[in-house]
């Protein structure tokens, strides 16, 4: 059933905006396949997106794509609602494999040097190619503009490329408390202006 | 740590960016601090919205493979104790990414144990390749107790491991097994007296390094579903008595 796989852009907005329920998850826990596939229908794209994003080789975000993807069935029954929305739960799956496997298979000096040769002090400017459909999208770009350069980039290097604070330090020339801050601060305000609530 | 310090880190914690250490002590620090909880819990849902900038179709042919894999692939049960992440491994013991510091230089000091009998051309070439990739890590520490076991496997290929218990590490290596069929993976097992137990899905090339479990009897590879099986569904295709 491949073609149920579409584009995201011709969709609607209501189609765009519908988010991974606890009740779907609960009914995927509960080994329903066909609730798993309008899970895999919902969080592909942005699973996805996620680890090519941050592995860049295709062959290798196809692999942790799937490995994600099956860790969300086995592990369904372990997401506890008061840790965060199940859409959270699955991206930070996400973000944490993708993370494991870039950091496992490249050195630190690779990394530096590769980020030297690709402009590391704006990991925004691809994210910026895409056209935001969404609402979600167009806050979340907004907010992003709110930010301090330093916040924006801190921020940017560890979700989008996978580094350490102390390998975003080292990129950006700065001390590791000052890192820890820009993080932390940065957080705040893009979670204040999205206004996210625990 | 202090606890301001570890109150600073729920950005980093939150966007992933600390090693495996740093990210154990804060999740035991949030067990304590519930306001820290909100806002990590507040943190992490914030990160993870960066990902709607990001969103790439994968190619249409993953889906059925997911979907056929998941039907093959048996569920976790729900009653293990919660962490406060799900993502930590559920064996404490089991690390991996950010242990490849110690992995260094334990096989610095495995690939000369090996190299003095030279039997094991095949693994020591393994080894070399890796050690090679971790060099420039390099904190090296020496391991005079290390212990380096290997095994064939019945499928072709091998197992190496290297056992120091003075470190606390083992450090586990395929060598050459045949590829597998794309809804399989081959998983690693650490075997004691209650059975075995989960360690890491095996990637290519990829040393597994964990903590050294006191009484445990045996390292064991076995081929499961991809993604890996909670107990194993096949017998091993290699095993290796735990030194």
């Amino acid at each position: 059933m491949p073609e149920l796989v579409r584009p995201r852009a011709p969709r609607s907005v209501e189609a765009l905006t519908e988010q991974v329920t606890p009740d779907l998850l609960g009914q995927v826990a509960r080994s329903d396949e066909a609730a798993f596939a309008r899970l895999y229908d919902l969080m592909a794209a942005r699973v996805f997106g996620l680890v090519r994003r941050v592995l860049r080789d295709e062959a290798q975000s196809e692999e942790v794509f799937q490995e994600v993807m099956l860790e969300v069935w086995r592990k369904a029954s372990r997401y506890d609602p008061s840790l965060g929305s199940p859409t959270t739960w699955i991206m930070t799956i996400t973000h944490r494999r993708a993370v494991d496997r870039v950091r496992s298979a490249q050195t630190t000096a690779d990394r530096e040097v590769q980020a030297a040769q690709r402009e590391v002090a704006r990991p925004f400017d691809e994210v910026s190619e895409s056209a935001d459909t969404r609402f979600e999208q167009r806050q979340v770009r907004r907010c992003l503009s709110t930010l301090t350069p330093l916040q924006r980039e801190s921020i940017g290097l560890a979700y989008y490329q996978g580094y350490t604070y102390p390998e975003v330090a080292s990129l950006l020339g700065i001390a590791l408390g000052t890192v820890k801050t820009r993080m932390r601060d940065g957080l705040i305000r893009l979670r204040d202006c999205m206004g996210v609530t625990a | 740590m202090t606890t301001a310090d570890q109150h600073l880190m729920t950005g980093a914690w939150a966007l992933n960016a600390t090693d495996d250490g740093e990210r154990t002590a804060f999740e035991e620090h949030l067990r304590e601090c519930e306001t820290c909880l909100t806002e990590a819990v507040e943190m992490r849902e914030t990160a993870a919205r960066l990902s709607m900038l990001v969103e790439l179709t994968p190619p249409p042919h993953l889906r059925d493979r997911v979907l056929a894999a998941a039907a093959t692939t048996r569920q976790d049960r729900p009653d293990s104790p919660r962490p406060v992440t799900e993502l930590r491994p559920r064996r404490p013991w089991i690390r991996r990414a950010a242990v490849l510091v110690a992995a260094a230089s334990v096989l610095g000091v495995v690939v000369a144990g090996v190299q003095h009998n030279m039997r094991l051309s095949g693994e020591v070439e393994a080894l070399q390749q890796v050690a090679a990739r971790y060099e420039q890590l390099n904190s090296l520490i020496s391991a005079p107790d290390a212990k380096t076991v290997s095994r064939k496997a019945s499928n072709g290929g091998s197992g190496i491991a290297v056992f120091s218990a003075a470190q606390n590490k083992v450090l586990f290596l395929a060598a050459d097994l045949p590829p597998l069929p794309p809804d399989r993976s081959y998983q690693l097992w650490v075997v004691d007296g209650v059975g075995p137990h989960p360690a890491d899905v095996l990637t290519d090339g990829q040393p597994v390094v964990m903590d050294f479990v006191e009484g445990a009897e045996k390292l064991a590879v076995t081929v499961e579903p991809l993604g890996g099986s909670d107990l194993p569904t096949t017998g091993p295709v290699v095993s290796l008595p735990y030194a």
